[in-house]
């Protein structure tokens, strides 16, 4: 079927070139204006089996994940497409995705004040919470929408969106049809008195509808579920204030156990920022607000929304391990963040300014009690339970207080050290019962920079923690020789493991070429099994044991 | 212009909402089945399920149904909940001796398929995998020891079973309890089933300690499932956290096939985890 809509693309253009005796003049402009763009990417594995970490047998023994970007542009006008190949996936990714094809594909163009989208699309309402399409491929995430996308701004400071299609599922659609709409209103842009005063204000609010024939046999299902929502930003000198509330009606699924509450997300962020310091205030209660375009998905499929998480995320390999993924069955949570900026030639400044940053989130569930006595929470065929919006749930999901220093203290060295304390709930967050974590992590991260060309730059981490797999130390060095070469050398070793037997070194030495926009790496060694997770968003990495090579490129 | 259109499809788009009212599942009327008040339990104790997988025409079925006598009868009594699952082709009836149909509509072949038996007899214990392989189900001569194995367990949850039976109209009202004695986060199902005693008929045999070969022509089948009350798998009871001495009562309305001996059914419900398949409870009762 998807192969028919490309198909079908590439007849039109072909068409629309080949009438060439009258139309030489115009091919010729059109050629002319034309752009193409684009990139690829391969990551392929050669695994070993490891029974000491529990990488399995894999039967293919290599897996890859490739896909290559084409994207054309002639002024107005606009069409991509995107190829991609699974044979067979790589493990930790979704084996649904096993095959070869063109799941994206879309042409835009814009006129008279509109601009529109027939085929794939992503794009968001406000910050997410009722419509949010968008692919990461380190997660396999792609819920992008295939159909219609029309944005229009008929008035100066006035943006209109209407969305209307299928969400992308693996090489297929889900069997959901969303419908949307989102208006937004600069009110500083729209009267013209108010353009240049310092308190702005914008407003929207958005709609989305999904459609899927269900018939059951023991439940009475809505074929028709919408959420809507609204949202207010306002902004004031150094400060800038965003909130939204988005509602959905009755919408029993899989990830909710079939109960018929209504769901509600609340998100408020407050941000103050001057040169040299800045703080950040946001709290998110959500309740029952998982929205997928089938009641049935499960995971990370079909959905039509996103949470974002408040929840610190760092690239450091240990305090990664217990990484908080949102709950979209109910959480409440909160971040307060403070950076400050000792200036140049101060005291504690130094040469080159010191920063500072102090980060804490924090995560609960949300309260719930039983709708009457006899009906236990979440009671499938239920309203589920009754929740008191403005009390926190008992049970903690997640904590991260995080202290970062932040110095270069000459132009050869530069010094980065962070303190994080974790409590992570792994039985909500990983869906396995074991005690929550208690972890404190030291980071020490220095870069040297021999000269214009090489540098060094090496981590060293600790974690302790007396839950979980136990203490972890890491270690790390870097080689870079600007602009082509890159190798390093890791170990992680989780010394702390109650079992001696899994007192076990994740050991890894990579080396990476690049010439010009591509780059070639290589790395050979083991992957501790765990989460990954991006904006709250996370997925199951197995453990491994092998050989990657990664390549991508653009043009 | 623009605008307008776009506030005309946000508010089409507006009315694409179905509002669910109460009740939200599709059951059957029970407002005719008033709930009785069910008697405590002084001394909960595990109960086993065992669903024994069997076929009229299966020469070493009889030997099986004697090991299952000897765990139900002589061994643990009460404590035994049987359910006789006549399936595969071994099952099927065909013209002449064998034309007794004991399958349970499709019912028993979904568990047979569901649960890849090999063939008969086999019989499942709560439906854990007690031979340290991915099998929930045993030959014979294992059966008395997976049997011991289970009931060894402490139980977690309770079930009761009350029957409310009208023989005029064959109305049957099923109430069945299930109290949590200690606080609960599995996934849930509640599954029940009608099983008919002491249907007569021609039975498949090769040992003559079970009866003559190779026929036994006046086998008295036991136990054997008749019919649903909420389909194959059941429907979900809880999920989630459940705390310790909650209950949950459910009723169930069956009007029940004329072709059964009223006097011989009896109601059987189990509570198994979604995710292991295992069974936590079952319990019988009679239906009158």
């Amino acid at each position: 079927m998807r192969y028919k809509y490309a198909f079908v693309i590439v007849v039109i253009i072909f068409c629309f070139f080949s009438n060439s005796p009258a139309r030489a003049q115009g091919v010729e402009k059109f050629l002319k204006n034309s752009q193409i763009s684009g990139n690829f990417q391969f990551d392929g594995m050669y695994y070993n089996k490891d029974s000491m970490i529990g990488a399995p047998d894999v039967p293919q023994k290599v897996l890859m994940n490739a896909f290559a970007n084409i994207n054309y542009t002639n002024g107005p006008f606009s069409a991509g497409f995107r190829f991609e190949n699974y044979l067979y996936p790589l493990q930790g990714y979704d084996a649904r995705y096993k095959g070869i094809g063109i799941p994206y594909r879309f042409v835009s163009f814009e006129k008279d004040k509109f601009t529109i989208t027939v085929g794939n699309s992503y794009d968001q309402f406000g910050s997410g919470l009722v419509y949010r399409t968008w692919q990461d491929p380190s997660l396999g995430l792609d819920n992008s929408l295939d159909g219609l996308n029309v944005k229009v701004n008929p008035w100066k400071g006035i943006t209109l969106k209407g969305i209307w299609g299928k969400q992308r599922f693996y090489f297929d659609w889900g069997p959901g049809i969303v419908r949307g709409a989102d208006a937004e209103f600069s009110i500083n842009d729209i009267f013209t008195k108010l353009n240049d005063k310092a308190l702005r204000v914008s407003i929207g609010g958005s709609f989305v509808s999904k459609y899927q024939e269900v018939d059951d046999p023991i439940f009475k299902l809505p074929k028709n579920v919408a959420a809507y929502g609204g949202r207010a930003s306002v902004s004031y000198k150094n400060f800038l204030f965003n909130g939204e509330y988005a509602h959905k009606i009755n919408d029993p699924s899989t990830i909710n156990n079939r109960i018929y509450k209504p769901g509600n997300a609340t998100l408020i962020q407050l941000t103050y920022a001057k040169k040299g310091m800045g703080f950040y205030l946001a709290a998110i209660r959500t309740d029952n607000m998982s929205f997928k375009s089938d009641l049935n998905a499960e995971g990370n499929d079909l959905n039509i929304n996103y949470i974002p998480s408040l929840a610190k995320q760092t690239t450091y390999s240990l305090p990664a391990i217990y990484t908080y993924g949102t709950q979209p069955n109910g959480e409440f949570g909160m971040q307060a963040q403070g950076i400050y900026t000792f200036k140049k030639k101060s005291k504690l400044g130094g040469k080159y300014g010191t920063n500072l940053s102090l980060t804490y989130s924090r995560y609960n569930a949300i309260d719930k009690k039983q709708i009457d006595e006899n009906t236990p929470i979440d009671s499938t065929g239920t309203l589920g339970y009754k929740s008191d919006f403005f009390k926190i749930g008992k049970n903690a999901y997640y904590e991260n207080f995080n202290f970062e220093f932040s110095k270069k203290f000459s132009k050869t060295f530069k010094l980065i050290v962070d303190y994080f304390y974790i409590q992570y709930n792994a039985a909500v967050i990983e869906g396995h019962a074991m005690p929550n974590i208690h972890s404190h992590t030291v980071v020490v991260d220095m870069t040297f920079n021999i000269n214009d060309k090489n540098s060094i730059r090496s981590e060293l981490q600790h974690m302790y923690t007396k839950q979980g797999e136990g203490s972890w130390a890491f270690a790390l060095v870097e080689y870079t020789i600007a602009p082509k070469w890159f190798f390093s050398v890791s170990d992680m070793y989780n010394y702390g493991n109650d079992i001696s037997e899994k007192r076990l070194h994740y050991y890894s030495v990579a080396t990476a070429f690049a010439i010009g926009s591509t780059r070639i790496a290589l790395n050979y060694g083991r992957q501790r099994a765990g989460i990954l997770c991006v904006g709250g968003v996370c997925r199951y990495v197995p453990a491994a044991n092998g050989l990657s090579l990664s390549i991508s490129t653009s043009f | 212009m623009t605008i307008g259109f776009f506030l005309l499809s946000g508010a089409v788009l507006f009315l694409s909402c179905d509002k669910v009212k109460p009740p939200y599942m599709n059951v059957t009327d029970v407002s005719d089945c008033p709930v009785p008040a069910f008697p405590d339990i002084a001394a909960p104790q595990k109960t086993l399920l065992i669903e024994e997988f069997t076929g009229h025409k299966c020469v070493y079925c009889p030997g099986g149904a004697h090991y299952i006598d000897l765990i139900e009868q002589e061994s643990y009594g009460d404590r035994v909940v049987v359910l006789a699952i006549h399936a595969s082709g071994l099952a099927e009836p065909e013209p002449g001796n064998y034309s007794l149909d004991l399958r349970a509509g499709s019912h028993g072949e979904e568990l047979y398929s569901y649960f890849t038996i090999p063939g008969e007899p086999r019989a499942g214990f709560n439906r854990e995998k007690l031979d340290g392989t991915n099998n929930f189900y045993g030959v014979p001569s294992t059966w008395q020891a997976y049997a011991e194995t289970v009931l060894a367990h402490a139980p977690v949850i309770t079930l009761q079973v009350i029957n409310d039976y009208d023989p005029a109209t064959r109305k049957l009202c099923s109430h069945v309890k299930t109290k949590f004695l200690t606080a609960n986060s599995q996934n849930l199902k509640i599954a029940l089933f009608i099983s008919e005693d002491s249907i007569v008929g021609y039975q498949s045999n090769n040992n003559t300690a079970y009866g003559t070969t190779p026929d036994i022509v006046d086998y008295v089948f036991m136990n054997v499932m008749r019919d649903e009350f909420v389909g194959t798998f059941g429907e979900i009871l809880t999920s989630g956290n459940v705390a310790q001495d909650s209950a949950v009562i459910r009723t169930y309305k069956k009007i029940l096939d004329p072709g059964w001996n009223d006097r011989h059914c009896k109601v059987v419900a189990y509570v198994y985890d979604t995710d292991t398949d295992v069974v936590l409870q079952a319990a019988e009762e009679k239906v009158y």
